[in-house]
C-alpha cells in the first residue's frame, strides 16, 4: 500500500480552473464514495479550498491510479481531462507525505506561514472520517500531519508577522491604542481600496465610522459597505477633531491634509494619539504631519515595506521548518511500514 | 510616627518609579513608532495609550502620597523641632521634588498635554527624588538621620 496525491493548487492551475474544481460541502461525501468505490482505494480524504484541490488516497498497487483518479475528477466536475493535466501533480512516497505536511504548515501556501490552512486540513479530515473513508494508516497520517503543522508554527516564526498592508496597519494601530471599541475611524475618499484596512479595524472593535469625500453621494456606498456615515468635506476640520484613526484613499492629486490643520486640531483634541494611514499614490497626507507630537503617519511604503520584510523573515524561516517536516515524515514513515501496512520508505 | 512618615514617602517614591518604567517604555515604544523602527512589531509592547495613562495615574498616586507625606512631616517637625519648615536640606530637597511633580501635573492638566514631552518630565523628575531619598544626606547631612 502507498500513499498518493493528486492535486492542483494556485501554482499549477489559474482561478478558473480551480474554482471548477472545488468541491462543495454537499457534495463531498457523494465524492469520497465514489473515489472509494470506483477506484477502489480503501482510504481517502478530499482536500478544497480556493487555494487547492487536492485528493490523498491509499493505493493498493501503483497501476494506473493516476489516470483513474484524473478521469475522476474531470467526470465529477464535467471537465475535459486533457485540461487537466497540464495543471495536476501526482506524488507518491515518500514525496506525498512530504506534501501533505508541508501543506499543513502553510509552506506550500501563498501567503506563506498562514494558519488557515491547518483548519482546513483538520477538516477535511474530519469529513472524511465521518463518512469512513479513513482508517489506520490515513488515522495516523493526518494526526501525525495536524502535529506537525502546529509543530513548524510554536519552534519556528513562519506564522509571525503581518503580511499584507492591511495586518501591518492593525498591528501599529494596537501599538498606540488600548481599545477601540470608543475609537473613531475618519476616511477620506470613497473608493474600495481602503475597504479591507476598515474591515481588521472592525475586527478589533471600531465602531464608529466617518466617509468625506469631495462629492458627498460618491461616498454613499462605501459608507453603507463599511456601516459608517457620510461627512462632507467642508466639516473635515471638525471630523479632525473626533478621528482616533485617519485613512487616506483619494486619488486627489495634492495634499488633502496639511501639516496645520492637523495640529491645530491636536490641540482641540487635548493631544490625544492620532494614527494616520495613507494608502493613496499620490499620498494624500502631508508628511510633515508625522512630525507632529503624538500623531504617527504612515503612508503606503512604509506599510509595504514592513509587510515585506515580514514575508522575508517567514521565508527565511522555511529551512528549519523543512527540517522539523523531514523529522516528523521519517519518524511517521518508520512507524507505519513497521507495522507492515506501507511500501518502505 | 517617624516610621508612618517614612511608610507614606516610601510608597510615593514606588509610584514614581512605576512612573519612570511606563515612561521608558513609552519613550523607546514611541520612538520606534516614529521612526518606523520593524521592531516596533516584533517585540510583544504595551499600547502606548495605556503606557501614557499608567505613567500619570503613578505620578497622580505618588504625588498625591507625597504631599500627603509633607504635611505630616510638617507636624512631626512642629513637635519634634518646634517649627513647621525648618529648612533642613532634606525639606528643602523635598519641596524641590513636589514642585517637580506638580509640573508635571500641571503640563498634563492645564496645558493639556500628553505624550512624549510630559513624560520625559516625569521621568526626569525621579532624578529628584534619589536626591531627596540618597543624595542630600551623602553631600549635605541634615537632621534626617533615618536613612
Amino acid at each position: 500500500m502507498e500513499i498518493s496525491v493528486l492535486g492542483l493548487n494556485h501554482r499549477t492551475a489559474p482561478v478558473e480552473l480551480r474554482e471548477r474544481l472545488a468541491f462543495q460541502d454537499q457534495r463531498l461525501p457523494e465524492a469520497l464514495e465514489s473515489v472509494r468505490r470506483e477506484i477502489g482505494v480503501p482510504e481517502c480524504v478530499i482536500l478544497s479550498t480556493c487555494n487547492r484541490v487536492e485528493l490523498y488516497t491509499l493505493l493498493p498497487e501503483r497501476n494506473g491510479q493516476k489516470s483513474k483518479l484524473t478521469d475522476f475528477l474531470s467526470r465529477f466536475h464535467d471537465i475535459e481531462p486533457r485540461l487537466l493535466s497540464d495543471h495536476t501533480y501526482w506524488h507518491l512516497q515518500p514525496d506525498s507525505v512530504r506534501h501533505l505536511f508541508r501543506v499543513t504548515a502553510g509552506l506550500d501556501s501563498m501567503v506563506v506561514g498562514e494558519s488557515e490552512i491547518l483548519g482546513q486540513v483538520r477538516d477535511a479530515y474530519a469529513k472524511a472520517v465521518s463518512h469512513g473513508t479513513v482508517g489506520g494508516v490515513f488515522h495516523r497520517l493526518f494526526q501525525t500531519a495536524l502535529r506537525a503543522g502546529k509543530d513548524v508554527r510554536s519552534r519556528t516564526r513562519v506564522g509571525q508577522g503581518a503580511v499584507s498592508v492591511s495586518s501591518v496597519a492593525v498591528d501599529l494601530s494596537r501599538r498606540i491604542f488600548r481599545t477601540f471599541s470608543s475609537k473613531t475611524i475618519l476616511i477620506l475618499g470613497a473608493g474600495q481600496m481602503a475597504e479591507a484596512t476598515i474591515t481588521c479595524l472592525k475586527g478589533q472593535g471600531v465602531r464608529s465610522i466617518l466617509v468625506a469625500n469631495r462629492t458627498p453621494e460618491a461616498a454613499v456606498p462605501l459608507a453603507q459597505a463599511v456601516g459608517g456615515q457620510v461627512v462632507p468635506f467642508t466639516e473635515l476640520d471638525a471630523a479632525l477633531i473626533q478621528a482616533d484613526i485617519i485613512i487616506g484613499s483619494t486619488a486627489a492629486d495634492h495634499y488633502l491634509l496639511t501639516r496645520l490643520q492637523v495640529q491645530q486640531a491636536m490641540g482641540l483634541r487635548r493631544q490625544r494619539p492620532l494614527f494616520l494611514i495613507d494608502i493613496s499614490v499620490p499620498r494624500n497626507l502631508d508628511p510633515q504631519i508625522g512630525q507632529l507630537e503624538n500623531v504617527y503617519l504612515y503612508d503606503i511604503d512604509d506599510l509595504q515595506g514592513i509587510a515585506s520584510s515580514n514575508l522575508q523573515m517567514r521565508l527565511n524561516e522555511t529551512e528549519s521548518c523543512a527540517q522539523i517536516i523531514e523529522q516528523q515524515m521519517d519518524g511517521f514513515l518508520s512507524r507505519v511500514a513497521g507495522h507492515g501496512e506501507l511500501v518502505e520508505p | 510616627m517617624i516610621e508612618l512618615h517614612a511608610v507614606i514617602i516610601f510608597v510615593s517614591y514606588a509610584a514614581f518609579l512605576v512612573a519612570v518604567f511606563s515612561g521608558l517604555a513609552f519613550l523607546v515604544q514611541e520612538r520606534r513608532l516614529k521612526r518606523k523602527d520593524p521592531r516596533v512589531l516584533s517585540t510583544a509592547m504595551i499600547p502606548l495609550e495605556l503606557l501614557d495613562r499608567i505613567n500619570l495615574v503613578s505620578v497622580v498616586v505618588g504625588f498625591s502620597l507625597f504631599t500627603l507625606g509633607m504635611f505630616h512631616a510638617a507636624f512631626l517637625a512642629r513637635r519634634e523641632w518646634g517649627s513647621y519648615f525648618t529648612t533642613d536640606p532634606k525639606e528643602l530637597a523635598s519641596l524641590l521634588t513636589w514642585a517637580a511633580y506638580a509640573a508635571v501635573l500641571g503640563l498634563r492638566w492645564k496645558l493639556g498635554l500628553r505624550g512624549r514631552r510630559v513624560v520625559m518630565v516625569s521621568v526626569v523628575s525621579f532624578g529628584l527624588v534619589l536626591f531627596t531619598f540618597i543624595g542630600v544626606e551623602y553631600w549635605f547631612g541634615g537632621k534626617h538621620v533615618f536613612f
